[in-house]
């Protein structure tokens, strides 16, 4: 390449471009238009963009590259047509390519290829990798391909491995194998190794080991491989058919890392896919997202010479429809991780194996080799039970018309012009194109032999499977062996790197193992140590000062409760109340005493009182009546006295007579008066005596009275005081006790809680340092962390590499 | 089918085109309308076209380009495939600066089967070249830093081999 050139031409492109940009624009608008006013607007839309571009190509120009300037998606267009190495390579052209690359290569497949795998593995018989399209058209071109091109073209890939292996899937540029390491290479080996492979980038997974779920009984597996798009994860899954007819799947996600083992439904009454598989390809058909296996309830092949019986008369007979339900095909959808029954299609041979395979990588094909191969495609991609999902879709009879050996022709590949690549099983050169009229015999064929083959469509792919993290597992061996330069010497130098490896682990181990032990005796005995200590902390909490105080506290209390319980207080109490109550009845008693006697003795008084008045009355009376009468008797002499002294003669004599008279009546009156004044203070000193008698009397019983109420009131004090008092104490006692308690119980609580805590920490400290200690022990001398069972897989692993390995130097 | 040799029925119109060093051309509408682009321009300003201008398509790129655009104005019935092949090849073996200005020009007139064609023979070209040897091609400054670019190396070590 002229490089002054090659800048010429790219300088006058972008100068160009620049001016153009706008001239563009503007002779667009110069143009006349006669045209829909919408139709415009779009144009002017695109116009402005183009302007914009424009604008932002004139801005940047003077510092970018001349890649940005054959425009970047002329670029991408470029790259996009580039092998996916090469592209690769051109990551470090610089970093706009680096990025573009990037997003490139993640969406770019290589050419399609088959791989080829043969079916009765051997451990040294080879993988082969066939670009069809080129072979087909290197094949009608009639040119022959040169050995280089060969070598790309078809691709030999051999295991140096002394184990039996076969491919079992394939997706995205990923190759799915499995070691047989079962004894003499037998296929169903509880602890098959599975590789996951990109034959692009050289680089390798160990899968982790698919065993069944019930180690005694026999069983013979079916197996696939399949990218979920839904959660971008890829999905292993094994599905066991068990000589006790139990029939099982396990399901493992490389992004989680778990396996899941579920149960499935049988599809035939008798114990038949155990038998079925025994010859029959188990690798699962991926089609959008889900993977298919064919399985009937027979084998022809498994017919025992002797059998002499009609079994295919009587299966010709049958009508044609109870032929498919010796055919069933299960269907495992990779997002939602569940398995459906099929039917298979209609029109099925019982006579021949039904097998599948992916029609153009988007549906499933379906195909039975009989005098005629007959194939059917699967219209939907659910398992829906209805005839019509299968469409036979094309029926190719064989140009000799002979049945004999021409059964073992089998569709090998579905060309993009609709033709169909035919291929023999058991002659290698053989592989025809059918394109429904006639066929055409390919010059070269794909080289593989074997009566058996299994073969899968595979795309290049840079997928690696760096973001799964249970990737990292062993690391040191992979990139080990992906930076191995040939792919020969992969195993060899893996066995090698696992046999030093597992050398140096040995030693490591070994080394480490009386460190370790001592270490191990060290925690031992600080384990013990902390313990002991852990024991003397128990048991000083078991005796801790709180501890006793609470029991004697409760002791207290209880002796308190006791007492309590027996206290005199209570009968005193209850002999107090019982004289409070006699000295109340007495008090009554006296009361009721005192006012009857006190009733009586007023009432004899009052009486005699009374009968003193009555007398007294009764004498004034009298006397008054008798002066009375003396008094009237007086008057009426006086009276007398007057009316003879009035009938007498005013004389003096008789005036003198009458004075004489009415002086000594007067004088008599005034005597009897006297005397009625006496009688009078008589009665009144009577009375007073008997008033003075009455009163002194009367409140003499008053003031006993009163003394045997204040004694009553003094004694009922007393009595109220001495039980309140005594019950107050009691309580006050009662009630400083209860406090103590309180208060002790709350000490005992803190005091405890505190110590346990301490105590739980100091355990937790002690369990950790175990934990510390047993990690530490358990580590391996390297960086990497070893655990028991990856040890054991590892030894496993390497046992079964070092194994090889000696077979191999062996083979050398 | 006629092949693609000048106007032989009426539906053979021509229309006129102008390069950027204002040669004009006259093609059959058949054969312009292979580019989008030009198809485009021609329902945009309708029947009463004047000289549609291409500016950043020179005279003797245009040629090329109406060139191959005339050898596929028609499909190609079966027989004729294997002679269509053969053409092609040849016609993309041109010089490279001739080369990348078709290339453009397919780009800008967007004619997608030929974009498709020459893009992938420029793929052909670089296919085996060394990262240096691109960078040499296009011209393109290495930005990285050694260490960036060894890293990328090792990461992809398999390309390398």
């Amino acid at each position: 390449m002229d490089d002054e050139r090659m800048e010429n031409w790219i300088g006058s492109c972008s100068g160009k471009r620049e001016k153009i940009t706008g001239e563009r624009v503007e002779n667009w608008i110069a143009t006349p238009r006669r045209t829909p006013r919408k139709r415009l607007e779009i144009t002017s839309g695109v116009m402005e963009e183009d302007r914009k571009k424009g604008r932002r190509e004139k801005k940047h120009t003077t510092t970018t590259s001349a890649v940005d300037v054959i425009l970047k998606d002329v670029m991408d267009h470029i790259l996009g047509k580039l092998p996916l190495r090469n592209l690769v390579r051109f990551k470090c052209v610089c970093k706009a390519w680096n990025n573009s690359i990037t997003r490139i290569a993640k969406s770019t497949h290589g050419p399609r290829k088959i791989i080829v795998s043969p079916h009765d593995s051997n451990p040294y018989t080879c993988l082969k990798i066939v670009d069809i399209d080129a072979v087909v058209a290197a094949s009608s071109n009639t040119e022959t391909y040169s050995d280089s091109e060969s070598e790309e073209i078809i691709q030999e890939i051999k295991f140096h491995i002394n184990l039996p292996y076969k491919l079992v899937g394939s997706c995205n540029g990923l190759l799915f194998i499995e070691f047989f390491t079962g004894k003499k290479g037998r296929k169903k080996g509880k602890w098959n190794i599975y590789f996951l492979w990109n034959p692009l980038i050289k680089k390798f997974t160990l899968l982790s080991f698919l065993p069944p779920s019930n180690n005694m009984l026999d069983f013979r597996s079916m197996i696939g491989f399949g990218h979920d798009g839904c959660s971008d994860d890829y999905k292993v899954v094994r599905i066991f058919a068990y000589k006790d007819s139990s029939f099982e799947a396990l399901v493992f996600s490389l992004k989680t890392g778990s396996l899941r083992y579920s149960k499935l439904e049988q599809p035939f009454s008798n114990n038949t896919i155990y038998k079925f598989l025994k010859y029959v390809p188990s690798m699962g058909n991926l089609v959008n997202g889900a993977l298919y296996w064919a399985v009937s309830d027979f084998d022809y092949r498994d017919r025992s010479p002797n059998d002499e019986s009609d079994w295919f008369e009587d299966h010709f007979n049958r009508t044609d429809r109870s032929h498919r339900l010796r055919f069933r095909i299960l269907r495992f959808d990779l997002a939602d991780e569940k398995f459906s029954w099929m039917q298979a299609p209609l029109y099925v041979d019982p006579q021949f194996n039904l097998r599948l395979m992916v029609f153009k990588g988007k549906k499933l094909c379906a195909y039975q080799t009989d005098r005629v191969i007959k194939m059917w495609v699967l219209e939907g991609d659910k398992g829906i039970e209805k005839d019509e999902l299968w469409a036979e879709f094309m029926r190719i009879p064989f140009y000799q018309g002979r049945i004999g050996p021409e059964r073992n022709f089998a569709p090998l590949a579905f060309m993009r012009d609709g033709r169909v690549l035919v291929c023999k099983n058991d002659v290698i050169a053989d592989c025809r194109l059918y394109n429904g009229v006639h066929f055409e015999k390919l010059k070269k064929g794909l080289g593989f032999e074997g009566w058996y083959y299994e073969h899968f469509t595979y795309e290049e792919t840079i997928e690696s499977f760096d973001r799964y993290n249970w990737v990292k597992m062993d690391d040191q061996v992979f990139e080990a062996m992906s930076k191995l330069p040939s792919f020969k010497n992969v195993f060899v130098e893996m066995s090698q790197e696992v046999a030093k490896l597992r050398a140096k682990v040995k030693e490591l181990e070994k080394a480490n193992a009386a460190q370790s032990r001592y270490a191990l005796d060290s925690m031992r005995a600080e384990l013990r140590k902390t313990k002991a200590e852990l024991d003397l902390a128990r048991a000083e909490l078991r005796n801790a000062p709180s501890n006793t105080e609470l029991r004697n506290a409760k002791a207290e209390l209880h002796l308190v409760k006791a007492e309590l319980r027996s206290a005199p207080s209570h009968d005193e109490l209850r002999r107090a109340w019982a004289e409070l109550d006699s000295v109340r009845d007495e008090l009554a008693y006296t009361q009721a005493e005192l006012k009857r006697s006190s009733d009586t003795q007023l009432m004899k008084a009052h009486d005699e009182l009374e009968s003193v008045r009555a007398e007294l009355k009764r004498a004034l009376y009298a006397e008054l009546r008798k002066a009375q009468a003396e008094l009237d008797s007086k008057s009426a002499e006086l009276k007398k006295a007057q009316d003879e002294l009035r009938r007498a003669p005013d004389t003096e004599f008789k005036k003198a007579q009458a004075q004489a008279e009415l002086d000594s009546v007067r004088a008599k009156l005034r005597k009897s008066q006297a005397e009625l004044d006496s009688l009078s203070a008589e009665l009144k000193k009577g009375h007073a005596e008997l008033k003075k008698v009455n009163d002194s009397d009367f409140k003499k019983v008053q003031r006993e009275l009163d003394s045997v109420r204040a004694e009553l009131k003094k004694t009922q004090a007393e009595l109220k005081k001495a039980p309140d008092t005594e019950l107050k104490r009691v309580q006050t006692e009662l009630n400083s006790v209860r406090a103590e308690l309180r208060k002790a119980q709350a000490e005992l609580r803190k005091a405890p809680d505190a110590e346990l805590k301490n105590a739980l920490a100091e355990l937790d400290t002690v369990r950790g340092k175990l934990k510390k200690a047993e990690a530490e022990l358990k580590k391996p001398p390297g960086k990497r962390e070893l655990s028991n069972a990856d040890v054991m897989e590892r030894v496993a692993v390497s046992a079964a590499f070092v194994l090889l390995g000696v077979r191999i130097l062996t083979y050398f | 089918m006629a092949s693609s040799t000048s106007g032989s029925s009426s539906s053979s119109k021509v229309v006129k085109i102008r390069s950027s060093d204002n040669e004009n051309f006259e093609v059959e509408e058949a054969a312009a309308a292979r580019s989008e682009t030009i198809k485009k321009l021609l329902e945009d300003v309708g029947d009463d076209a004047d000289v549609i201008p291409l500016p950043n398509v020179d005279a003797k790129t245009l040629v090329k380009v109406m060139e191959w655009c005339k050898k596929h104005m028609d499909d190609v019935d079966e027989l004729n495939k294997e002679e269509m092949k053969t053409w092609d090849a040849e016609f993309v073996d041109m010089d490279q600066s001739c080369l990348y200005n078709v290339l453009l020009a397919a780009n800008f007139l967007n004619i997608k089967e030929l974009l498709d064609q020459l893009t992938q023979k420029v793929a052909d070209m670089i296919k085996g070249k060394s990262p240096e040897e691109i960078r040499a091609t296009f011209n393109i400054k290495n930005d990285f830093t050694p260490e960036e670019e060894a890293e990328i190396r090792k990461q992809n070590a398999w390309a390398f081999e």
